[in-house]
């Protein structure tokens, strides 16, 4: 398989996995029955090991997907307006295509000094995304719009996304409307009511869910069932994943810490359960965007690692704690995603950065984790710039392949 | 805006020369990042034409919930120096009360936080409904991203009514409302 990054990059995660591997020996095999009587929730820290092949799932990093198709994308997938609150890469519900974004930056910033000390002016034009599809057997890649990002594909090629109403501007709200393909050449449909700061998250049946971004990045979830037809969901929340037959969200929310997850009716918002983090005892703050649900499980990133939830029964329970290893991925493991099974997650772990490199840049690595050993593989270990991302499809239901 | 004489007499005005060179005549803030609950925030001035800087005491803040940077909505703020987009007394939105507006920046890997701020957890007139806004736990720290000073009234100091103090009448600025002021704040890693 074509390696995602260059040998020199692969020398220094094979060192550094080295080192993970030695932590994986000290760590390895603990497990922890730990909780309250009326959880009795495993709590396990999960270890690391060095694949010594390629690892499951599909990956997207520095211009290129890796792992279950492997394609050379028109540049490096990313989404700097919206990190991975949505995917940066969504493979379409038969896993033939991929719907991507990416950010051309129209003028260089450098982090360590103001605008107004670069030149930088009120309006002052400084980065533009364009949103792309890619054929897996073709090999093309085609731009479906220009000022857009953060795609919702859904199982019948319906793709919904955010359509700035200019680039990317310096001291201005990047604004825009939420608009719908019903397929990649039809024409955009405008769904929302007035222009906002929107991410879209995923399909859940006909019914879109999104995220208007309001001051201090609160997230509001909306629910969006046609053009122009919005509404509230749920104020300060995120959306970690949609249940299998997308009748239902599996939603965070984060007014208070610790918050709290609940399992909502997508079609009147009604909230069925919800469990605070805090009763948990287990230090969890808080549950993010970035899950997914398969059979009655859920998998969220929270602050403390991958929270394994359990909505069979009209209930959620915690049933396992999978801890991420302060030594490994002290910046956390984002974007667990059942793979295949609800035995295998891919992921990303985080780690932060080192003295010699860019501030605030984390060492990003792709993970293939076995939930009964609670072992993970580790494959690339990549800079933060080059947007190492696992590439997967949260809209619900989905027919197919796609993970 | 009110006036705290003994905030200046228990200022703690050192002579001391900064990490971070004088961006202007104007004072600014400098956030240390320490932890996402306690790290610290300070105002820096010089109130003659010497290079050395006066501080104004330091206050204990809160940035994000996680130490990610690119984790929009829960990473801390990114390090490096900020532009100011406006500065509220009674900023009445999803933030309220004292509000100051710091440009959008970039994270490492180019992720861009947006829409933060300088606040506390208070009512736009500066009171408490702990119904909505009150600042009565020290997981009131946590941001999304945002610097959080404390408010008072649940046994926690009124800092950023003391902050406020500092901003406008050390070498600061009068201003109120939509204003672009040039490096307002430096955040250090």
């Amino acid at each position: 398989m074509t390696p995602i990054r260059d040998l020199s990059r692969r020398g220094k995660a094979a060192a550094l996995l080295a080192v993970l591997g030695f932590v994986a020996l000290v760590v390895v095999g603990v497990v922890q029955p730990v909780g309250s009587a009326s959880t009795q929730s495993d709590v396990r820290t999960l270890a690391v090991r060095q694949a010594a092949g390629p690892v499951k799932g599909l990956f997207v990093a520095a211009g290129r997907a890796e792992g279950a198709r492997s394609a050379a994308l028109v540049g490096t997938a990313a989404a700097p307006l919206s990190g991975w609150i949505s995917p940066v890469a969504v493979p379409t519900a038969d896993g033939d295509r991929l719907v991507y974004s990416t950010w051309r930056e129209l003028r260089h910033q450098d982090p360590k000094l103001s605008w107004s000390k670069q030149g930088i002016h009120p309006g002052d034009a400084l980065g533009k995304p364009t949103l792309w599809i890619h054929d897996f057997e073709s090999g093309r890649n085609k731009a479906i719009d220009a000022n857009s990002f953060s795609a919702a594909v859904r199982s019948d090629g319906a793709i919904a996304y955010v359509r700035g109403t200019d680039v990317y501007r310096a001291f201005t709200t990047y604004t825009g409307e939420i608009v719908v393909r019903s397929s990649v050449s039809a024409q955009p449909v405008v769904w929302s009511a007035k222009p906002a700061e929107y991410i879209t998250a995923a399909w859940a049946g006909s019914t879109l869910l999104a995220y208007r971004v309001g001051e201090g990045e609160q997230l509001d979830v909306l629910a969006f069932d046609g053009p122009g037809k919005q509404r509230l969901l749920m104020a300060d929340a995120n959306v970690v994943a949609v249940s299998p037959d997308g009748t239902e969200a599996f939603l965070a929310n984060e007014a208070d810490i610790p918050g709290s997850v609940s399992v909502v009716s997508v079609a009147d918002g009604t909230i069925l359960e919800t469990l605070d983090l805090g009763s948990l005892n287990q230090g969890i703050l808080w549950a993010a965007y970035g899950g997914s649900w398969s059979g009655d499980l859920v998998a969220a990133p929270t602050n403390t690692g991958v929270a394994v939830f359990d909505v069979a029964n009209g209930a959620i329970s915690l049933r396992e704690l999978l801890k991420s290893d302060p030594n490994a991925f002290a910046d956390g493991i984002v974007e667990p995603q059942f793979s295949g099974d609800t035995q295998h997650i891919i992921a990303r772990g985080d780690a932060p950065p080192g003295d010699k490199k860019a501030p605030d840049e984390d060492s990003t690595t792709a993970l293939d984790c076995d939930l009964a050993t609670a072992v993970c593989l580790a494959r690339t270990t990549d800079p933060g710039r080059a947007w190492l991302h696992p590439a997967y499809n949260p809209s619900r239901p989905l027919k197919g392949g796609a993970s | 805006m009110r006036t705290r004489f003994s905030l200046a007499v228990g200022a703690a005005i050192a002579a001391i020369t900064i990490a971070a060179a004088p961006a202007s005549a104007h004072g600014h803030f400098e956030f240390h990042r320490t932890s996402n609950l306690n790290s610290s925030l300070v105002w820096v001035y010089y109130p003659s034409s010497n290079p050395t800087a006066y501080y104004s005491p330091t206050w204990r803040a809160g940035s994000g919930d996680s130490t990610n940077c690119s984790y929009v909505g829960h990473g801390w703020l990114p390090t490096g120096w900020y532009d100011v987009w406006g500065h509220w007394d009674h900023y009445d939105s999803t933030i309220k009360g004292l509000a100051t507006y710091l440009q959008d920046k970039k994270c490492g890997d180019g992720t861009l936080r947006t829409q933060l701020f300088i606040h506390s957890k208070e009512l736009a007139n500066w009171g408490s409904s702990c119904e909505t806004y009150c600042f009565d736990s020290s997981s009131d720290y946590y941001s999304n991203g945002c610097i959080k000073l404390s408010h008072s009234g649940y046994g926690f100091p009124d800092d950023i009514q003391d902050a406020h103090w500092w901003w406008h009448n050390r070498d600061g600025y009068s201003f109120h409302g939509s204003t672009t002021v040039n490096d307002a704040l430096y955040v250090h890693s």
